[in-house]
């Protein structure tokens, strides 16, 4: 794994202009968000778009591929690559030479997993912290629980690498406990732990994946709960993979309800993609509904047409592009296959795009011609 | 009315007072554009006629029981797939269509009714219960390779079972291609959006002019052929990752409303197109091309080559060489054989 902040890796093609950008964009991070203008973001945009074409000839070609008139002026119109080329090839703008931090997709083993390069940490770290400081953590200290894998069992996980940041980042009030650890819930220590942590009356950060929060709800009886301290934050992400079911947002909150003893505001939802580098975070109504999700200022969340995927105007349901200047090594701009809605204080996610419908000859043949 | 006569008077209906409701289904069915089911359904009907059909097919089911089975494909397949056991003298039918878009296959089969057949739909039955349930002398299958293998082996072994699995088609071109040659590979792509047992998924141009081809084919299934049915997202997300695909091996790439196309100059393996009008037009040499198109896979599933230009002669298989623009007039012509060879199993038990 790399270091957190070292340019070493700028040598090369434009090399002078990519320090100034980095300068530029770590900048973006120490600003009070008040205090950044809209139009000196979106120049920043362009450039760092327009730089890694010019230092990537994979991103140019996939610029090339899928730019439109107006992709040159308007930032909503850069181009967005879509995720699955993650898996191809490796979308960045260093030499493979230099150090560099992997994070990997999940999957299942036979999958081929996408891979995000990544030379320098400090965009990632900077973006997270200030972007949790802000929407998840605010609290100045907290016991971390986290139902993941740690980052030494899961070397390749951003969302390990993520909690084991903010573990390390925010003042040691405790150890953090992992309760997942080869692959299993470890319900025992978890009990023990929030036995132990409810009593006390520091906050408590419980985060970790929404398929984990399932497991753990099923390993225990129906009559044990606790109330977690004033403060404490529970945050689920992602989906529901590895387990038999699935589930709306709403029967995830009352689970969450029901076993912590929480109120809604203190349900915080994130959403991030191993091919990024910021998260965004939504907190849910007081009914319980989850709310609109809030991004950092580096971070473009734009939704476009599904079929040309020109940008589309607020409050239309479309595919979601998304921008994220601490993406600056690798790849500014992204192509999603989740459908949501843009609004101007933030945006809703509508869920991935399903499956293709199946028409005729194609989907058995595909996968055919595809082997 | 002998059979063949009952064979065109439903086509008559399909084609007059049911008109509509055929349209509606195909629309429906196949997600087509209005343009595309118009086209289909009349394409589908046109050697439905008594001075065809006898010649139609052999009549080596006379008398017989048989069951169907269809899985999802192209919309107006249920009326072939009908028919022709009905033309080799099937007396009784039973099928068992898909559980999703099937509303042109219960249109076919009321209207075969009404002409006086015995022909039935299964109700909402697995397809392993389908056949366990009664006997029948015959079992014809259709779908993907794992499907026909299955149902084979749920069939009873005295019992006749014939099944056919997906095809696919290519164009091979070369220099010196003419504007209605475009056009008819245009034609030939945007039929059924490509997702037909004889739509070609691919362009093998052998020549100088490959990029060419390529501009003018976008530019073809752009503007000179049928609109393209309005895409769900998830198609649309697989259009856009294939695209990626082909960009980042150095593709040439026109994206449009109706259609994407590619052009590799430099490929190392064939792009294969997932249907939707998506194609990948590939320059390529002679020993390529050989190198490619001899894979089993292209030799087994290859149903129809389309050729444009000057091209060196090719052989795949028992596959068809026709020129571009009537790759797939094979729905409507009889006389012809499918070169994919079925999957048999059991013999026809002669009465």
């Amino acid at each position: 794994m790399v270091g957190d902040s070292d340019p070493s890796w700028l040598v090369g093609p434009h090399a002078e202009e990519g320090l100034h950008l980095r300068e530029q964009i770590l900048g973006v991070f120490t600003t009070p968000w008040d205090h950044l203008a809209a139009s000196e973001l979106d120049l920043l945009f362009l450039s760092v778009h327009q730089w890694q074409r010019k230092r990537s000839q994979l991103l140019d070609r996939l610029a090339t591929a899928f730019e439109s008139d107006i992709s040159e002026k308007a930032v909503d119109a850069i181009p967005g690559v879509p995720a699955d080329a993650f898996r191809k090839s490796r979308i960045c703008c260093f030499s493979e030479k230099h150090p560099e931090t992997v994070f990997l997709t999940s999957g299942t083993t036979a999958e081929l997993h996408g891979a995000h390069h990544i030379a320098e940490l400090a965009f990632y770290h900077h973006s997270a912290i200030h972007t949790a400081k802000r929407f998840l953590l605010p609290a100045p200290s907290y016991r971390f629980v986290f139902l993941a894998p740690s980052s030494r069992e899961a070397p390749h996980s951003s969302m390990s690498h993520m909690l084991a940041l903010f573990a390390d980042r925010w003042p040691k009030v405790g150890p953090e406990i992992w309760g997942i650890q080869q692959k299993r819930v470890n319900t025992e220590l978890l009990r023990e732990s929030l036995q132990e942590l409810c009593a006390a009356e520091q906050p408590v950060a419980l985060l970790g994946t929404a398929f984990g929060f399932v497991h753990f709800h099923d390993s225990l009886p129906e009559s044990v709960s606790w109330k977690l301290p004033e403060g404490s934050v529970v945050m689920p992400t992602g989906g529901f993979k590895g387990v038999s079911r699935t589930l709306t947002f709403e029967e995830l909150f009352a689970i969450l309800r029901q076993r912590f003893g929480i109120a809604p505001a203190q349900v915080v939802q994130e959403y991030g993609m191993t091919e990024l580098s910021s998260q965004a975070y939504d907190a849910p109504g007081a009914d319980g509904e989850s709310g609109l999700f809030h991004t950092p200022p580096w971070m473009r969340v734009i939704s476009v047409d599904p079929t040309t995927l020109e940008p589309l105007p607020m409050g239309e349901i479309g595919l979601l592009k998304i921008l994220d200047l601490a993406n600056f090594t690798s790849c500014l701009a992204l192509q999603t296959s989740d459908l949501g809605i843009v609004q101007p204080n933030g945006f809703r996610l509508l869920g991935r795009a399903p499956g293709a419908t199946p028409r005729g000859c194609g989907r058995a043949l595909q996968a055919m011609l595809s082997e | 009315m002998d059979r063949f006569s009952k064979i065109a008077s439903a086509a008559e209906l399909l084609r007059s007072s049911s008109l509509e409701q055929a349209l509606e289904c195909l629309r429906d069915d196949g997600i087509f554009s209005s343009s595309m089911a118009s086209w289909a359904l009349t394409a589908a009907l046109e050697g439905s006629t008594t001075s065809v059909l006898p010649y139609a097919v052999p009549e080596d089911l006379l008398g017989m029981s048989a069951k169907l089975v269809l899985a999802r494909s192209v919309a107006i397949a249920p009326w072939r797939a009908l028919i022709i056991p009905l033309l080799r003298g099937v007396s009784a039918l039973e099928v068992r269509g898909p559980s999703t878009q099937n509303s042109f296959l219960r249109l076919c089969v009321a209207t075969l009714q009404t002409v006086g057949f015995r022909v039935e739909m299964s109700q909402q039955e697995s397809r392993e219960a389908f056949l366990e349930r009664g006997a029948s002398d015959v079992v014809l299958a259709y779908g993907s390779d794992e499907t026909i293998a299955l149902l084979a082996s749920r069939t009873p072994k005295d019992t006749y079972f014939e099944g056919r699995g997906h095809g696919f088609g290519w164009i091979l071109a070369g220099d010196s291609f003419v504007s209605e040659e475009v056009l008819g590979a245009a034609t030939d792509i945007a039929a059924f959006d490509q997702f037909g047992c004889l739509s070609p998924r691919a362009v093998f141009h052998v020549g100088q002019n490959a990029g060419d081809f390529a501009e003018k084919l976008f530019h073809a299934l752009e503007l000179h052929v049928w609109s393209r049915a309005p895409l769900d997202p998830g198609t649309a997300v697989e259009i856009h990752s294939w695209t990626a695909a082909a960009a980042l091996d150095g593709a040439k790439v026109y994206r449009g409303k109706h259609a994407t196309v590619v052009f590799l100059s430099n490929a190392n393996a064939p792009h294969w197109s997932l249907g939707a009008r998506t194609i990948a037009v590939h320059a390529c040499t002679n020993e390529q091309l050989e190198q490619w198109v001899s894979s089993p896979l292209v030799q087994c599933g290859t149903t129809c080559v389309g050729v444009v230009g000057s091209v060196p002669s090719v052989r795949v298989g028992n596959a068809r060489v026709v020129s571009v623009g009537t790759m797939q007039t094979p729905l409507m012509l009889w006389g012809y054989e499918d070169p994919r060879p079925p999957v048999c199993q059991g013999k026809i038990k002669r009465r």
